[in-house]
């Protein structure tokens, strides 16, 4: 194992590695580039292991806990030496964090690799806000989109992270819509939706028909998964956007208005 | 009959057995066995809540306040709020609170009564032992004067409440109930070594059970009233 | 209970997205409790910390419990009352018509009780000849209409208003009585019921807490039905369960502090009565036979194992009111008498996984119901356990079993799952919309490979590219 060298500012700069999930990296890789702008321009040095794969969530929540040990283990070893590791999902970031070592509760050499991973993994938001991020020198108008945040249970309820993604919006000018009833799943859940298609389906409308209530015309989210849950619904042309492009403001919708 | 009840009763001690056994087997496989600290000594004395206080949250669980300087005034306001409000059936009334046998006779029970024994209009007067400032809740005890049916049969129950019998939470009643720190009307309510029931009675009956719309005097009194007396 | 039970979830639910009726019905619970419970929350100062006393109070409890249900016992004994056991629940239903049997009792007037429903002992009463007549108004609803409930503490919570008229005017003789408006409904079976408890022989009733050292039931009730069922007739059966014991009634009121305000949003349920025993020799009312039936059914097997926790519940359902599958579907979805996130947890624990296999997988692990739960369940956890069970046991469905465990065989080898990644791409790109479900769109990846591919070709190019263009921004 190697050695998890502290940061030496005055050496060189710290460093952090983007953790960018199995989805964004499949589906939506500008969020990856975004996410590395957001980081460096905080001033570390941004290094995207390859060894990364998938956080075994999937695994993890059907029940297939040897898996998810094994999973973990690859993710464990690829992410170490980085003064930080940032996850641009609430719902990854709450797996690493919370759940890596609670997996390793009968194994104390990997429960300590755990569990250190843990205490430097942050979920994007929460890790620009403690890092003191600021739109810098980009013009700070406010954005001609209303964006409505919708609020990901796992950044609620597992990185606790959803406040400091709402009041990072607010400092990068964007517009938000008001969004009722933000505390409610967008019916996402994983496997949830092709599972029970039906249901997942209607709960996804039921969070659209609020998003359309609040006059929004775009949704933002620190979650892939909730927003493409909503994409694959939406029958009204709402833009979609990962949070870190809005915030590192290199979401298309928004340049072209 | 008897025989069956027997053979119910044997195979009641089987499961008896069985399921304590269940329990003591699994019970050292508990691992959140907690000791919680023994409380240490002498627990401070009952702090006595103000009578403001307590109507504010009554008010809160839907009942109707009001105060009285004695007894005698209370039972004046049940008689003024039963012509406005058209309760129409003379008042039933704890007989302690009348002070003398003299209406004793009018307060038969309506349990097992043959006619209609809860008319519309009926009106219950009755002594709480204490109340509960926090919740705005009335501790009302069944006594050999106050059977604890009447907390429920009339459609409109009237409870006077001694200003200086207010304490802050259900634990501070609760010893209340069990010590010897006892304001002088309630010893008499005290007597018995077991009271058969003990209502806590938190605002009238009521019912969302129906499309989640609040009804009151779902199958209790539709109104319920605190005199708060001194 | 539903034909299919809980393993008809998937079809059931359909249905019940489906039903119109109940979608509006829905709609009212749904803003209903959340709310109230918001504001009852708010109003107190730490809510935190009596959620901790409540568990405390309960953990202590469950670490002792067979010493606290003797002392339970020998207490209710001197009090004058009867104490049953029942391991399951055809013993708990023998017991209550032996009982009744044996003091002549043929009309019953029930409180509601979800051990009642667990035992479905109103079908057992009946078909043994006796009158059993739920007072609960809910309850009194669902057993004009034959269903079983569909919520544990708002039973009816399926029906509006117009289909409860109905119900009142098949079953009741109505003459003059109108039904328009929900206090005629309420009025209607507040009339009709009267009559029934005073005629009744036997009152049953549950309990929500057993206090251990003096003996008592708590009994918490909005109607006040509970409390004129244990009153007013000759004998009243407590049917209850074991983990309800707690030490004392500080314990009982710990647990009372949480109880209504996470239930309906209230401080205290208007009424909550603690009965000790029969009638004694000075009281003028009472029942004279006061017996409580101590009903096992699988909860002792829970005991000391990781699903330990849910005997915490004290059934105030906050997490059905919150739970995003529950408020979309109802209860009778989930095909047994405890529905929601405390039913997906404890039907397969107490009917046996085979006969809940879809339930533990019926949850976002949004974990809200974890969020507002009292008791501190972890219920998103206990479902993924079940899950586990589910697997180990090769009880999941043989395509997802396959298909999440090659996805994990894949992520443990970064190149075979970027070959993977790049391939799904492509099917994504090309898959036809007819390949999607039917209300979905298709989502198609953007960019031309995967984060990573991009990523390694700008390092291999990176000093290169730093030269040409300066600092990297974005894209």
């Amino acid at each position: 194992m190697k050695n998890n060298h502290m940061p030496d500012q005055a050496k060189r700069p710290p460093t952090a590695a983007l953790y960018i999930t199995c989805l964004a990296n499949s589906l939506r890789p500008e969020i990856g580039h975004a996410c590395v702008q957001l980081v460096e321009s905080l001033g570390f040095k941004v290094d995207v292991p390859l060894d990364q794969t998938c956080c075994g969530q999937p695994g993890y929540n059907a029940g297939h806990r040897d898996q998810a040990i094994a999973v973990a283990k690859t993710q464990i070893t690829a992410l170490q030496g980085y003064d930080w590791v940032v996850v641009p999902s609430g719902s990854c970031a709450g797996m690493i964090i919370n759940h890596y070592p609670r997996l390793f509760d009968q194994d104390t050499d990997w429960l300590e690799r755990a569990t250190r991973l843990a205490a430097r993994t942050r979920e994007l938001c929460q890790f620009l806000e403690e890092q003191g991020w600021h739109p810098g020198t980009r013009p700070q108008h406010r954005t001609q989109h209303a964006w409505a945040y919708h609020t990901s249970c796992s950044c609620r309820r597992e990185t606790h992270s959803h406040e400091q993604g709402h009041r990072l919006l607010l400092k990068a000018g964007i517009r938000l819509a008001h969004l009722h009833d933000q505390e409610v799943c967008c019916g996402f859940g994983g496997t949830f939706a092709a599972k029970f298609d039906p249901l997942s389906s209607r709960m996804g409308q039921k969070k659209l028909a609020a998003i359309e209530q609040c006059s929004a015309t775009g949704v933002t989210s620190a979650d892939l998964g909730c927003l493409l849950q909503l994409q694959s619904l939406d029958r009204s042309g709402l833009s979609f956007c990962h949070i870190a492009e809005l915030l590192a403001g290199t979401n298309a919708t928004e340049r072209q208005s | 009959m008897q025989r069956k009840m027997d053979h119910s009763k044997v195979s009641d001690s089987h499961a008896r057995y069985q399921i304590l056994a269940k329990l003591r087997a699994r019970a050292g496989a508990t691992s959140n066995a907690p000791t919680r600290k023994p409380e240490s000594g002498q627990s401070p004395p009952i702090q006595f809540q103000s009578a403001d206080e307590f109507a504010a949250t009554a008010s809160r669980n839907g009942a109707l306040v009001a105060f009285a300087a004695s007894e005698q005034d209370a039972l004046q306001t049940v008689k003024t709020l039963s012509e406005e409000n058209d309760w129409r059936q003379p008042p039933t009334i704890a007989p302690e609170l009348l002070g003398s046998d003299a209406n004793r006779h009018a307060n038969r029970l309506w349990r097992r009564a043959s006619a209609n024994p809860t008319p519309a209009g009926s009106v219950a007067v009755t002594r709480a032992f204490c109340g509960i400032r926090d919740t705005g809740t009335l501790l009302c005890l069944a006594t050999a004067e106050q059977p604890g049916s009447w907390n429920f049969l009339a459609e409109h129950h009237v409870v006077l409440l001694d200003k200086g019998c207010i304490v802050m939470g259900k634990a501070d009643a609760w010893r209340l109930l069990t010590q010897k720190q006892l304001p002088q009307k309630q010893l008499a309510q005290k007597q018995p070594a077991r009271h058969r029931a003990i209502h806590l009675i938190s605002g009238p009956s009521r019912t969302a059970d129906i499309e989640q719309t609040i009804q009151l005097g779902a199958h209790g009194p539709r109104t319920l009233t605190v005199i708060l007396l001194g | 209970m539903n034909k299919h039970g809980a393993n008809g979830f998937a079809a059931q639910s359909q249905q019940a997205l489906d039903d119109t009726a109940l979608q509006s019905a829905l709609g009212h619970a749904q803003s209903g409790f959340v709310k109230k419970r918001a504001q009852a929350i708010a109003m107190v100062d730490e809510f935190e910390q009596l959620k901790a006393n409540a568990q405390a109070a309960k953990r202590q409890a469950l670490a002792n419990l067979a010493p606290l249900l003797e002392q339970f016992e020998q207490n209710l004994i001197r009090n004058g009352g009867e104490v049953h056991w029942a391991q399951t629940p055809q013993e708990l239903n023998a017991t209550v018509m032996a009982i009744a049997r044996n003091a002549n009792g043929r009309r019953i007037i029930k409180g509601k009780s979800m051990i009642g429903e667990e035992c479905e002992l109103n079908a057992a009463l009946e078909s043994a000849g006796f009158d059993v007549v739920e007072s609960d108004l809910g309850e009194y609803i669902i057993q004009l209409a034959k269903e079983p409930p569909s919520h544990i503490i708002a039973p009816a919570i399926h029906k509006t208003r117009q289909q409860v008229a109905e119900l009142f005017r098949q079953y009741h003789a109505l003459g003059e009585r109108g039904l328009d408006a929900i206090s005629d409904l309420v009025g209607e079976a507040r009339t009709v019921l009267r009559e029934a408890f005073l005629t009744a022989d036997i009152g049953i009733t549950g309990a929500n807490v057993l206090v251990a050292e003096n003996g008592s039931i708590a009994l918490v009730t909005n109607e006040g039905n509970g409390d004129l069922s244990a009153t007013l007739p000759r004998v009243h059966i407590v049917v209850t369960s074991i983990e309800k014991v707690v030490a004392s009634m500080e314990d009982a009121s710990l647990i009372l502090e949480v109880l209504a305000r996470s239930a309906t949003g209230q401080h205290m349920s208007a009424y909550t009565s603690f009965y000790s025993g029969p009638r004694q020799a000075q009281d003028p009312d009472g029942p004279d036979q006061f017996h409580v039936i101590l009903l096992d059914n699988g909860r002792s097997e829970m005991l000391g194992t990781p699903f330990e926790p849910m005997l915490n519940c004290i059934k105030c359902g906050a997490c059905l009111n919150h739970c995003p599958v529950y408020t979309n579907v109802g209860g009778h979805a989930y095909g047994w008498v405890y529905p929601g996130p405390m039913g997906s947890v404890l039907t397969p624990l107490l009917q046996g996984l085979d006969a809940a296999l879809p339930l533990p997988n019926a949850s976002t692990f949004c974990g809200r119901c974890e969020e507002v739960c009292p008791m501190g369940i972890p219920l998103p956890d206990l479902l993924r356990q079940l899950r586990a069970q589910q697997h180990e046991q090769k009880r999941e469905p043989r395509r997802w079993r396959w298909g999440l465990t090659l996805y994990s065989r894949l992520s443990r080898h970064p190149r075979l799952f970027s070959w993977n990644l790049r391939l799904s791409r492509a099917m994504l790109r090309w898959l036809p919309q007819r390949a999607w479900p039917n209300q979905r769109t298709p989502i198609r990846p953007s960019g031309d490979t995967t984060f990573l591919e991009q990523w390694r070709t700008r390092a291999q190019n990176g000093l290169k590219n730093a030269a040409q263009n300066g600092p990297q921004q974005g894209k």
